[in-house]
Formats: structure tokens, C-alpha cells, sequence
């Protein structure tokens, strides 16, 4: 059996990371805002457990580096929830045109 | 372990440790924390007697550490014990813990206690560090603490506005000496690239006098004389009796403002390099003493009167410096340091007992309060200097001092000595003895607790006997062990008589107007009096006065030019990019989506930019 070469994963990968920007870019609700940008932050850490692969034998930084990634997703998505449960207690919406306060 | 306990800075960390306590635990503490500083001193002196054996024993010891090193540029720092630290850190400590057991008793219901012991633990501290410094940096320190503690003890009571006023007048009287002083320690640090006493002394001599360093001693004098109230900074000392007395025993009469002397001491080699130095510190040693013994005279409060006769004192003590024979300048700092403590704990206990200190409602207290009238007189008569009590050996040398000088300053000395004579013979006949029935008070007049008269008796043996080891009798031993003067001053006969008769003369003159005499010339003299105090306290007080003023329209002047040129300077670039700004910001919309894109189209870009490369 043939293991599945590389470039089917750069390309789910990428994929996966055309569909955040996608999502980040057209949800008007910040909660799909938010998993949008999860899915982005995956597609890169997919993208270094890969070439971590194919790095010389004994190196682990590309797996360190998706381990970064996957504690800082989550402290991102912890505040991220935060500031949206505020923004929610103040203006009784998560819609992300209606917070445009923040400007000049 | 013990060594560390033996440190010669072990003097200062007891009392700061004390400082820290009583001030972070204050009210958990409350009255035992007149018991902390008092045992953090007592350790200090325990620790002092030690040192001083070490050091007769054994020699100086010296130590430092390097403070600040950049380059050449080297700047260190540690402790000196030699004679003079070492027996001036025992005395210290004595007279320290001494008030601090006094203060017990005559501070007992004051609310403010604990903060009144943490600022006397952290003055003590700073004292015996400055004592123990071995250059001009550590003593630079030690000396801007005493100079923050004294104004926060003279302003204990801040809710009076007279003491409020007086604390910040003592506090900026003495910033400019310490400015003064500041000023004279850079100059000497860029000349002669160092800041310990015994590398300044020996650096300066072989250097020789200029210009340069004769500056620098003039300016290192007038850092001095701010903190000894020397003439023209003598106005701050007798507005600071607004203090409790405990601090006017120990701060302004026996150690702070003694710490002016012990610096000209320290830096005599560099004074004495030019003899025209030498000779204006004689001259306003000698005018301070004359003048303020005249105005002591004047004084109807006990604690004015006595500060008045620090200040005569101190001017004795620099005049002699001047004289140069600063071994007996200290010899007088010592026995001074106890007598003047003793006097200011008596007048403590008078003001206790009477709620009044004004000489002209005293009278008759001798019989209610023997024990303190008692110690009141041996303090009096060792200020008077009548032998063979303690202030007689040291004013000796110092008019022997002034012998050896010239015939004006002995004949001047001589005066002032007449003047201390008198008026300290006139406080104690006006407060102790006389009619009760000039005071209402002297009837209901109780004796002070113990905690308040037996170290005020332990002063008194200490004012009778501390003048024996300077005396003929024991061979000068105490000036030879204390080893500075460069060449000591015999007494001779004329100095001898001279002493006993003006002694003799002030003695009998008070005597005879408490008595027969009383008002006897007063009508005539009370013109030349007002005029005197014009002169003496009114002149130098407006002088301030204007200097201040003027150095706020100065300080006015320079905030206007720094908000519209500096300030201008500044804000302008802002002002035009603000304006620039105007139309660029409306890009910024608020609208998370844009800020996305934005960021996604800037990657975008880059990479593409990357691409083509």
C-alpha cells in the first residue's frame, strides 16, 4: 500500500484554509467569525505536521510548532468567546455590523 | 554570623530593622514599639563599645564595595572606623537610646506614637550610617535621610501650623547647604577622582591648593553650615523647636546638626589646603557664636533659649575647625552632645509638669522637681563651663585653639563664653529657683516618671565626667586616641584665666540679676536687644524671604518659557499630522470585515511581492 503523498494534504489543507478566509470574510455573526478562523489556524497547523514529515530524521519542531497552534487557538477562541459575550451583554446582538464604534 | 553582627554598619541596620518594624507593624504594636527602637539603639551601642575596643586594639578598618563602575570612572562605597567614628557612633548610640527611653514617658499619649518611633528609628539609622561611611557618597545619603527625618520630626504636630511652616523652612534652609554641598562633592570627585576621606586627603595633598579645590571646600562648608545652622542658615534652628523635645534633644542639639561638624573634620585635609578657607570658617564660626549667644540672652522660651546655644555652640565648634584643630572641635561635640541633650530632656520635663515653657511664667520648680532640676544644673554648669564638669575641658581647647590663632577670635570666644555663662546660669535660677508665686503652676508641679528622669540622671553623670579623658589630668588621652589635630593646642595660663573669669563673671552677673540686681539695666539695654534681633534672626528671615520669592518668579519664568517654546516644539509635528490625518483616517470604518480583508489583501500582496523576487 502506497502512502498518500504530500501534496493531497498541502491541497486539503489549503482547502481548508480557503473555506476560513472564506467564512471569516462573509459570516456577519461573530460566533462564525470565530470557527473561521479555527478552521484557518487547523489548516496551518496541518501544514506543519506535514512537512514535519518530510523534515531530517529527529526533528520535532514542526509537531512543537502544532502544539503551539492548537494552545493558542484555544486561548484565542477563550478570549474571543469573551469578547463576544460582552459585546452580546451590552448590545443585545453578535452581528458584527453592529459594533462599528471603535474608529475615529 | 557574628562578624556580620560586628559589621561597623551594624549600628545603622539595628535601628533600620527597628524603622521597618514599627512602621509596618505599627499598629499592631503601639506602645512596645518605643521598646523596639529603644533596643535596636541599645544594640547599636553594644555594638559601638565593641568597635571602639577593636579599633584601639587593632587600628583602622576599612571596607567598601564598588558602588558604580563605568570605564575609568570608579565610584565606591563602604565604612571607615577609625577613633573618630567609632567613639562618635558609641555616643550617638548612647544619647540615642537614651531619648528614645525619655520619649517613652513624655510622648505616652500622644495618638501619633508609632510613627513617631519609626521616623526616630529611621533618623538613628542614618545617623550611625553616616558616622560609619568612609566617603563623601554614603555620607551623602545618610545625610539626605536626617535631612527627610528632621523635617518630618519638626512637622510631627503638622495640624499647628507653626510647626508646619517650620519644617518646611529647616527642610529648604538646609537643602540649599545640602545643594551647596552637592555641588562641592562633584567638584572634588572630578578633580581628584574619588570620594573616600582618606584617598580625598591624600589625593589633595599631593594635588596641593587651587582655585578649583578651594571652591569646592568653601562649597562643601556651606553644606555644613546648612545642616549646623551656621550664620547664614542659623534662622531654621530655633523655629525647629516646634518639634517634640525628645527630637530638639537628639536632632537638633546633640547629633544631626552636628553631622556639619563631623563632615568638616572629615574633609579637613582638603579645607586646609587653603588658608583662606580656613579662615572664613573661623570668621562665621566665631560671628554664629557671638551673635547667637547674644540672642540666647533675648530668648524668653526655655527650648529658643537652648536652641540659640546649640547654634552658639556649633559656631564654636566650626570656629575651631577654623582654627584648625579640629581634634578638639569634636572633644566639644562629645561632651556638648550630652550636656545639650540633658538640658533639652529638662526643659521636656518642665514643659510635662508646668504645660508651659515660657521663662516668664516659671519660677520656684527646684523644691516640687529636685531630681530634674538637679541634673538641669550639672547641665548648665557644664555649658557654662565651669570645671571640672565636662564643658569646661573642651571649651578649653577650643579657646586654646583660638589663642594659637589670633587675639581677636580669643577675645570674641572669650565673650561668648561670658554670654553662655550667663544665660544658662539665668535659665536654671529663672525656671528652678526664685518665687513659686510667679508660676501658677508651680504649686500642682509633680516630678516626671521614671522613664523620664533616670536617663536624664544618666546624662548627668555623663555631662560631669564625659570632659575627664580630655582633660590634663589623664594625659589628654582621648584627643591623643582620637588622633586628628595636626598639632595640639597647649593650654597655657592666659587661656586658663581667661576661661575661669569669663566662667566666673557670666555666673555672678546671673546670679546677681536674679537677685539684687534684677532689672538692672534692662530699660536701657531693651533697645539695643530689639535692634539685635532686627539684625540677627529678622534680616536673615526676609533675606530667605526674598530669595525664595525670587527664586519662584525665577521658577514661573522658566515653567512659562518650557509650556510655549518646549511644549510648543512638541506639540506642533503633532498638530500638522493630526491635521494630515483628516481625510486618511475615514478609512478606518469600524467594521471588523474591512480590517479582515485589509489584512488578508496585505498578505496577499506580499506574497505576491515575494514571488516576483
Amino acid at each position: 500500500m502506497t502512502p498518500v503523498p504530500e501534496s493531497h494534504y498541502l491541497i486539503f489543507s489549503l482547502i481548508l484554509f480557503s473555506a476560513g478566509i472564506f467564512g471569516a470574510l462573509t459570516r456577519r455573526n461573530a460566533l462564525g467569525v470565530l470557527i473561521a478562523l479555527e478552521l484557518m489556524l487547523n489548516a496551518v497547523a496541518l501544514n506543519f505536521v506535514i512537512f514535519s514529515r518530510t523534515a531530517p530524521e529527529g526533528s520535532a519542531s514542526g509537531q512543537v510548532s502544532a502544539f503551539f497552534i492548537i494552545a493558542l487557538a484555544a486561548a484565542g477562541a477563550a478570549a474571543g468567546l469573551a469578547i463576544v459575550l460582552a459585546v452580546y451583554r451590552s448590545r443585545k446582538s453578535i452581528q458584527t455590523d453592529d459594533t462599528n464604534l471603535l474608529k475615529w | 554570623m557574628v562578624t556580620l553582627l560586628l559589621h561597623p554598619l551594624s549600628p545603622a541596620a539595628f535601628p533600620l530593622a527597628a524603622a521597618a518594624l514599627n512602621f509596618i507593624f505599627g499598629k499592631q504594636l503601639k506602645a512596645k514599639t518605643a521598646w523596639i527602637s529603644s533596643a535596636a539603639s541599645l544594640m547599636s551601642f553594644a555594638v559601638s563599645i565593641f568597635l571602639l575596643t577593636r579599633t584601639a586594639a587593632h587600628g583602622v578598618m576599612q571596607g567598601s564595595i564598588i558602588w558604580l563602575e563605568a570605564g575609568n570612572f570608579k565610584i565606591t562605597s563602604g565604612f571607615l572606623l577609625d577613633p573618630l567614628s567609632a567613639s562618635f557612633l558609641a555616643v550617638v548610640s548612647l544619647v540615642g537610646m537614651l531619648i528614645q527611653i525619655y520619649a517613652a514617658g513624655s510622648m505616652k499619649d500622644d495618638p501619633e506614637f508609632t510613627r513617631f518611633y519609626s521616623t526616630l528609628s529611621l533618623f538613628m539609622a542614618a545617623m550611625t550610617a553616616l558616622i560609619a561611611a568612609d566617603g563623601l557618597l554614603l555620607f551623602f545619603m545618610a545625610w539626605e535621610i536626617m535631612g527627610l527625618c528632621s523635617f518630618l520630626l519638626i512637622g510631627f504636630w503638622f495640624q499647628k501650623e507653626a510647626a508646619a511652616k517650620a519644617a518646611h523652612k529647616a527642610f529648604l534652609a538646609t537643602r540649599l547647604g545640602d545643594l551647596c554641598l552637592l555641588l562641592g562633592l562633584l567638584m572634588l570627585s572630578s578633580s581628584l577622582g574619588t570620594l573616600q576621606f582618606t584617598a580625598l586627603s591624600e589625593k589633595a595633598a599631593a594635588l596641593g591648593a587651587s582655585a578649583w579645590l578651594s571652591a569646592a571646600a568653601l562649597l562643601i562648608f556651606a553644606g555644613a553650615a546648612g545642616k549646623s545652622a551656621q550664620f547664614p542658615f542659623h534662622i531654621w534652628l530655633p523655629d525647629a523647636m516646634e518639634g517634640p523635645t525628645p527630637v530638639s534633644a537628639l536632632i537638633h542639639a546633640a547629633t544631626m546638626v552636628a553631622a556639619g561638624i563631623y563632615l568638616l573634620i572629615r574633609t579637613f585635609p582638603v579645607l586646609a589646603l587653603d588658608a583662606r578657607v580656613l579662615s572664613v570658617i573661623a570668621a562665621v564660626g566665631t560671628f554664629t557664636a557671638v551673635l547667637t549667644a547674644l540672642l540666647a540672652l533675648r530668648s524668653q522660651e526655655i527650648k529658643k533659649t537652648l536652641a540659640f546655644s546649640t547654634l552658639s555652640q556649633l559656631g564654636m565648634m566650626a570656629a575651631c575647625i577654623g582654627f584648625s584643630n579640629p581634634g578638639a572641635a569634636f572633644f566639644h561635640l562629645v561632651t556638648h552632645a550630652f550636656f545639650k541633650a540633658l538640658l533639652f530632656m529638662g526643659a521636656g520635663n518642665v514643659l510635662h509638669a508646668c504645660g508651659t515653657q515660657n521663662l516668664g511664667r516659671l519660677g520656684g520648680l527646684g523644691r516640687p522637681m529636685k531630681l530634674t532640676s538637679g541634673a538641669f544644673l550639672v547641665g548648665s554648669l557644664a555649658l557654662a563651663g565651669l570645671p571640672p564638669l565636662s564643658g569646661f575641658w573642651s571649651k578649653e581647647g577650643i579657646l586654646a585653639a583660638a589663642h594659637g590663632y589670633s587675639p581677636f577670635y580669643f577675645g570674641a570666644l572669650l565673650l561668648t563664653s561670658f554670654l553662655t555663662a550667663l544665660y544658662s546660669a539665668r535659665l536654671y535660677l529663672q525656671i528652678f529657683e526664685g518665687s513659686a508665686s510667679r508660676s501658677a503652676d508651680a504649686e500642682t508641679a509633680r516630678e516626671c516618671p521614671k522613664s523620664m528622669t533616670i536617663p536624664l540622671l544618666t546624662l548627668g553623670v555623663l555631662a560631669a565626667a564625659a570632659g575627664i579623658p580630655g582633660s590634663p589630668w589623664m594625659g589628654y588621652f582621648f584627643q591623643t586616641f582620637i588622633g586628628i589635630s595636626p598639632h595640639g593646642d597647649p593650654a597655657s595660663y592666659a587661656v586658663l584665666a581667661g576661661s575661669l573669669i569669663a566662667c566666673a563673671l557670666g555666673l555672678a552677673g546671673a546670679w546677681l540679676s536674679a537677685g539684687p540686681w534684677r532689672g538692672l539695666g534692662l530699660k536701657e539695654t531693651a533697645g539695643a536687644g530689639r535692634f539685635l534681633e532686627k539684625a540677627g534672626m529678622e534680616l536673615p528671615n526676609s533675606a530667605a524671604r526674598l530669595f525664595a520669592s525670587g527664586l519662584k518668579t525665577a521658577g514661573r519664568a522658566a515653567a512659562c518659557t518650557d509650556r510655549l517654546l518646549l511644549d510648543g516644539a512638541v506639540m506642533l509635528p503633532g498638530v500638522l499630522l493630526q491635521l494630515a490625518a483628516a481625510g486618511f483616517r475615514k478609512i478606518q470604518s469600524g467594521f471588523i470585515l474591512h480590517y479582515l480583508l485589509a489584512a488578508f489583501a496585505a498578505v496577499i500582496g506580499l506574497l505576491a511581492a515575494g514571488m516576483n523576487f
